[in-house]
């Protein structure tokens, strides 16, 4: 098999592939000829200890996504309890609370001179510990990301099938010896495909890590390239990141393909088991964890202040930064699914090669922090106006400062979001109606656009809301890409990130959970995506 | 055809007449749009605004070069100021009225950019636990009597990054890294928050001392909400080093970009952000100290009393910025 296969589809995936990393290379090109002296002050100061807190801060983000992601969907897909329907859909909501609103509200409220600490002096207690530290980052970001693993995890135990368990139940196994050695091994290309999800999200992660001041590869960046003024060893750490999330994409691919899905739409749904009265018990608090701490706390922080600083707010401005950011986010979620699509399929009619790991490497895009990409983005888009300029004698730029530049950006940075979904549908569709309609002579095209797409309308749905809900929540990208003028509600929270105007935009962080509330909430009454 | 669907490109892209001035700032308080808005209305000048950090605002000037659209920079540290004009960003400007709203140190000599705003740098303190006699420089922060004492944010603060500069400036660079190294022992936790966290810290007991700009503890006192003015009660205000170089300030400010199309309109609006009418804006809601001596600061600003402010040229902080970051990196000042 060639290790570079070249056809029609191979050759039109490399072009796109490359045009969604161009941002990526561009920055790591530009820093060619890394300058010794800046490069050799930053391995001897800071970067044994970046490294070392970003994998502290990797290996507990992940813990605790994991817990509450797999917990929570093995317990509202396999037990029956009252209220499981509101418990699942709740479980999923913090994923409409962008990780820096959480991380800036717990600041707020357990910070000194917040409520929690108010009600303690009242209670005569004059000790109060410090929230801002690691620990917090963890816990911020594992109940931020967990939705990840809920959503994705819980779309693949909802697939498994009677006739794989009830042998093992059957044969007297336990519910923990089922979980362990069925249901996790059955499910483990999701759950490390949405792992991967999460690392490369916490990887990124800027704003949480400098509030909390937890010093990872993200702040280093930002550190290299603007304290030091030296683009060279950004691109050096950032290379680093990059390494950090290839092994991780290279685990995955490895569980993934080791496993064959093949569905049994035949075979009924495993019945849901009723938990016991202490079981049950147990259940509603282990749940009510992420759901208050990861949505409710932060959801009433923001509507308390939203209603006490409402003034006049909701005005023609407010419309239009409403639109701006549902047209552009839907725009670009949409390119993406169908990119996806396109590099999936690709890889999977031709997998040979580099071709089979096309989508892994578009998604490479996700690692970097927003305003890495951003700057990528900078440096092409400007060269291609210059040149356009130089060359055809325009007054201004064309393309630079566009709202087409940051769509290219989203898509650039989201791609890994709707690649692994529709990876996973198209594996969980299996080759063979492939190959069977190929066999009576349909095309690769007619092959995809009549036989498997109709089987993946969900899942690209799911796709299609998870880009839409990190666009509309995304904000360094958009900082620094945007149009003169243009506001999204992320650049308007902006200015409770960036100053101490939190409680005055409040209307805004609620307006970024609304437009990614009515997505989500539209798939999961779809039930199974 | 590929130049038709480019010139149709452009003219569905290109909206910038002359009668506009496009902003890139740093700057994010609704204040400063009711300004711009004030501008438009007094001179039919729209103002076309992208908000982002100095730093990447910066670095998209950079990277668009003379076909950038942007007429105006405006930050608020003056290393980046400082770094825009070193990367050939910005663009001299002669004008009288600048000169006599502006003090002259508070202008980049060649005029490529000019104040709009200061702050000081100063020490908030805990009026329960430190005395005023116990203060006097930001050097003495370094010793041992502050131990556990000192709240301070991370060293990606541009405001930490000038004050450390003017360190390098007034002390020398080992001194300057000395003075670090006994303010990271002297901390009372590692840095995380912004100043105004600092500022409820030191006023719950972490901490005695904050390194703050001023604004914060204006923001802070006047706050809506009645737990910030609680706190606000425990902060004393200090300003170091009244009987040497005086107080660290850093500005807010503005410059002509290289590649600006509209010079004069960019002029008139610079010009406009220093006359008497908008400098009491942000004066009063931002509690920012006036460039232009005929404004008064707020009257809160003035309750701390008048200071000695350090009158070094603040360009040198631009040029020992890189500096001040190896300092940091040095010493484990996170």
């Amino acid at each position: 098999m060639p290790f570079l296969p070249l056809n029609r589809w191979s050759i039109q995936t490399y072009f796109f592939v490359l045009t969604l990393i161009l941002p990526a290379i561009v920055v790591i090109v530009f820093a060619f000829g890394a300058q010794g002296e800046t490069l050799e002050h930053i391995k001897e100061t800071i970067l044994a200890d970046v490294v070392l807190n970003t994998l502290y801060v990797l290996l507990g983000t992940v813990s605790v996504a994991s817990v509450f992601g797999i917990g929570g969907a093995y317990l509202t897909t396999f037990y029956s309890f009252k209220m499981d329907k509101l418990f699942s859909f709740l479980l999923a909501m913090p994923f409409i609370v962008p990780a820096y609103i959480i991380g800036f509200i717990y600041g707020d409220i357990f910070g000194f001179y917040g409520p929690v600490h108010i009600f303690i002096m009242q209670l005569g207690f004059k000790n109060y510990i410090d929230v801002l530290n690691g620990y917090m980052v963890v816990f911020i970001m594992g109940l931020a990301l967990y939705p990840y693993v809920y959503l994705i995890v819980k779309a693949s135990f909802s697939k498994t099938r009677s006739t794989i368990l009830y042998p093992a139940i059957n044969l007297g196994a336990t519910r923990t010896k089922i979980f362990f050695r069925l249901i996790i091994p059955l499910s483990r290309v999701s759950i490390i495909g949405a792992l991967t999800l999460v690392v490369m999200e916490c990887i990124s992660e800027y704003g949480v890590m400098k509030f909390y001041g937890v010093d990872t590869l993200s702040t280093a960046i930002f550190n290299a390239w603007f304290g030091l003024n030296d683009p060279q060893s950004a691109a050096y750490i950032s290379s680093i990141a990059m390494i950090f999330v290839v092994s991780v994409l290279l685990i995955e691919k490895a569980a993934r393909g080791k496993i064959s899905y093949k569905s049994e739409k035949s075979s009924a749904k495993i019945p849901k088991e009723k938990l016991g009265f202490i079981a049950g018990a147990a259940a509603y608090l282990f749940l009510l964890i992420p759901i208050t701490f990861g949505f409710l706390i932060p959801f009433l922080w923001t509507l308390y202040y939203s209603v006490v600083y409402a003034e006049n707010i909701i005005d023609m401005e407010y419309v239009g930064v409403m639109l701006n950011t549902v047209a552009v986010a839907g725009v670009s979620s949409i390119l993406i699914v169908f990119g996806a699509i396109f590099v999936s399929y690709s890889a999977r009619i031709f997998p040979y090669g580099i071709n089979k790991y096309s989508g892994k490497i578009a998604s490479l895009g996700y690692a970097l922090p927003g305003a890495v990409i951003g700057v990528g983005i900078l440096i092409l888009f400007s060269s291609i106006d210059n040149w356009l300029i130089a060359k055809f004698n325009f007054e201004s730029m064309l393309i630079g400062g566009t709202v087409f530049a940051l769509i290219f950006g989203y898509c650039a940075r989201f791609f890994a979001v709707a690649i692994n979904t529709v990876d996973g549908s198209f594996e969980r569709i299996g080759i063979t109606v492939n190959k069977a309609a190929r066999s009576l002579g349909a095309s690769h095209i007619k092959t995809l656009l009549k036989i498997e797409l109709p089987l993946m309308k969900r899942a690209m749905l799911f796709a299609f809301v998870l880009a839409f809900v990190d666009i509309v929540k995304e904000l360094p990208l958009t900082l620094i890409l945007r149009p003169f003028n243009y506001e999204t509600l992320a650049t308007k929270t902006y200015e409770m990130v960036g100053s101490q105007m939190m409680y005055e935009s409040s209307i805004y962080v609620l307006s970024i959970m609304v437009a990614a509330f009515i997505p989500l909430f539209l798939t999961i009454l779809k039930k199974e995506y | 055809m590929l130049k038709k669907i480019l010139l149709i490109a452009f003219f569905a892209v290109a909206s910038y007449s002359a009668s506009e001035v496009n902003v890139y700032s740093h700057r994010h308080y609704p204040s400063d749009e009711e300004l711009f808005k004030k501008f438009t209305a007094q001179t039919g000048i729209k103002i076309n605004l992208v908000k982002a950090s100095s730093d990447e605002l910066i670095q998209r000037l950079e990277k668009e070069g003379k076909n950038s659209p942007a007429d105006v920079l405006i930050t608020v540290d003056v290393a980046r100021l400082y770094i825009a004009k070193e990367k050939g960003l910005l663009s001299k400007l002669s004008s009288s009225v600048l000169d006599t709203n502006v003090p002259a140190h508070l202008r980049d000599k060649e005029g490529h950019w000019y104040a709009l705003t200061k702050r000081a740098r100063v020490i908030a303190y805990n009026k329960e636990k430190i005395k005023p006699t116990q203060l006097s420089t930001y050097e003495a922060l370094a010793e041992p009597f502050f131990r556990k004492k000192i709240m301070v944010q991370s060293s990606n603060s541009v405001y930490n990054q000038s004050l450390v500069a003017s360190m390098i400036v007034h002390n020398g660079e080992t001194k300057a890294s000395a003075w670090a190294a006994g303010i990271v022992k002297n901390m009372a936790r590692t840095p995380a928050g912004q100043d105004i966290d600092q500022l409820r810290a030191i006023a719950a007991g972490l901490g005695e001392v904050a390194i703050v700009n001023t604004y914060y503890i204006g923001q802070l006192m006047s706050s809506k909400r009645p737990s910030d003015r609680a706190a606000g009660d425990y902060i004393g205000v200090f300003f170091p080093n009244q009987n040497s170089y005086g107080t660290h300030i850093n500005i807010s400010g503005a410059g002509i970009t290289a590649s600006s199309k509209n010079r004069q309109n960019a002029q008139k609006f610079i010009e406009f952000l220093t006359s008497v009418e908008a400098q009491k804006v942000f004066a009063e809601v931002n509690f920012e100290y006036p460039v232009n001596p005929k404004v008064q600061p707020s009257a809160l600003l003035k309750s701390w009393g008048n200071f000695k402010e350090d009158m070094t040229e603040l360009g040198k902080y631009g040029a020992n910025n890189a500096a001040a970051v190896k300092i940091f990196n040095k010493n484990g000042w996170n």
